[in-house]
């Protein structure tokens, strides 16, 4: 399967390990992605916030860009830049208007509205991969419990993403389990981080993340999988200031549900960027077997 | 239809809704947003009172809320809104138009890093974050803020020294000028 790859700007930066990790798992399930060239930033939630038609704009070039290519299919595997793309796409399926003002000041839209914007969890349950991710497994994680966290943009709103439980979503979990984890229940899966809120107003996200990290570790889980890199860097970046507030040993790993794959996909850590991680994973998974 | 309340509701409420796409008449009251948001310690008016002061006209005390700027776009409520209301969108109206019109920004650390964030986005085509943090200290003469944080990051590769930059930064910057309301960029 052929599909256009939109990394973001995060994953050509901090998250760099999620880059990595992501394309050795998706090439071990024979899926070949090619960058969208040229690509811009979505605006996250900066643009939308002071200017709507900017935001629209700037995810319309993204949009316009990836039809040009192979499948018809773009891949954003960051939660933000997924939302962003995804949702202006259907404005522009759904408000004619608004794809004329649009159109009138991006040459070559015509298409967009058709494009069909991949979460990496969109992908990963794709049917026909399913079965090629169970047969891909040569080194189950049996025993490590992982807290599957969401966040916001990779399940809200249902009626943008056609997630079918946005409370309660399961997806993350399912391909986690078919790797041999064990998925733990716990209710702090898709409370928002505070995401980009960490640097006007870092208050907003100790607040938030201890409240997730501490949710995680009652439920006893080992490690924190994600997918999306504001997630990853709320939860483990901050996770030392966040324990200095609380006055609590947190010591929990959060990694991207892609290095989890692609440990029990049989790559090694150092491929993977489990060492550019700050919360150290290697003792909890070592103490599993697992490396 | 709630026909004794829309009778209230002046232009603001039609305006709000004009630029959001959303019928705040659709609102019942129940507070459903209000008891789902994360934030709302940093609000001034909860989001069921801001619908409410929009639908009552109150454009000034809305638009120069904290409430406005302090929304996470965590899109929670707007799950949970049994009136259907898209309440992000009407918070990213109340913010363009608090800026468009010059009212009083009670978020101006918030605003600040929105305009930092699309500074770089139209200078580079991308936004480079680790630049940003440190233009954001810098503004703030906050300058020794997370040196800590920044340096082990530095150390585990997760930080980029020089901003990748898109060859169609020129289209992108025509989006600026064309479709921003005063103010997008910072001073």
């Amino acid at each position: 399967m052929k599909i256009a790859y939109y990394p973001g700007c995060s994953l050509h930066a901090a998250a760099r390990e999620y880059d990595a990790s992501l394309k050795l798992c998706l090439q071990n399930l024979g899926i070949e992605l090619t960058e969208v060239p040229d690509w811009n930033c979505c605006g996250a939630t900066s643009a939308h916030s002071i200017d709507e038609k900017l935001s629209i704009l700037l995810a319309a070039r993204n949009l316009s860009l990836a039809k040009k290519m192979v499948s018809g299919k773009v891949l954003a595997p960051c939660a933000a830049c997924y939302s962003r793309l995804l949702a202006s796409r259907r404005r522009l399926q759904t408000e004619a208007r608004l794809y004329q003002e649009i159109a009138s000041r991006l040459p070559d839209l015509d298409g967009v509205q058709e494009m069909e914007v991949l979460s990496l969890l969109d992908l990963l349950c794709l049917r026909e991969l399913r079965d090629r991710l169970k047969a891909g497994i040569v080194r189950p994680l049996n025993g490590l419990r992982v807290a599957c966290y969401y966040g916001c943009f990779l399940v809200r709103p249902a009626a943008v993403t056609g997630q079918p439980d946005p409370e309660d979503p399961t997806l993350l979990e399912a391909v986690l389990a078919a790797a041999g984890a064990e998925p733990v229940p716990w209710t702090y899966k898709t409370e928002c981080c505070g995401a980009g809120f960490v640097l006007p107003e870092p208050q907003v996200v100790l607040r938030l993340a201890g409240e997730i990290l501490q949710a995680a570790k009652r439920s006893g889980a080992d490690v924190i999988a994600v997918a999306c890199p504001l997630c990853q860097m709320n939860l483990d970046a901050r996770q030392e200031a966040v324990a200095r507030e609380l006055g609590e040993e947190l010591h929990l790993p959060v990694l991207y549900v892609t290095q989890l794959l692609g440990l029990a996909m049989g790559f090694a850590p150092r491929v993977l960027g489990l060492k550019r991680l700050l919360v150290d994973p290697f003792p909890a998974l070592q103490e599993k077997g697992i490396i | 239809m709630l026909t004794s309340l829309t009778a209230f509701s002046g232009d603001f409420q039609r305006e709000v809704e004009a630029r959001s796409g959303q019928n705040l008449d659709g609102c019942l009251g129940c507070g459903t947003c209000t008891g789902s948001c994360p934030n709302i310690s940093f609000y001034d008016y909860s989001p069921r009172e801001l619908i409410a002061l929009i639908r009552r006209g109150e454009k000034k005390r809305v638009l120069e809320s904290r409430s406005i700027w302090y929304c996470l776009g965590c899109y929670t409520c707007e799950e949970r809104c049994p009136g259907g209301i898209g309440l992000s969108r009407v918070m990213d109206a109340c913010r363009e138009l608090c800026l468009k019109e010059k009212y009083a920004v009670n978020g101006e650390r918030v605003l600040l890093f929105h305009r930092l964030f699309l500074a770089q986005l139209a200078r580079y085509g991308r936004a480079p974050e680790a630049l940003l943090a440190l233009q954001f200290n810098f503004r703030t003469k906050d300058y020794f803020r997370d040196l800590g944080l920044g340096r082990k990051m530095f150390l585990k590769g997760k930080i980029k020294l020089f901003p990748e930059r898109v060859s169609g930064r020129k289209e992108i910057r025509s989006f600026f000028r064309e479709a921003g309301p005063r103010g997008v960029l910072p001073e």
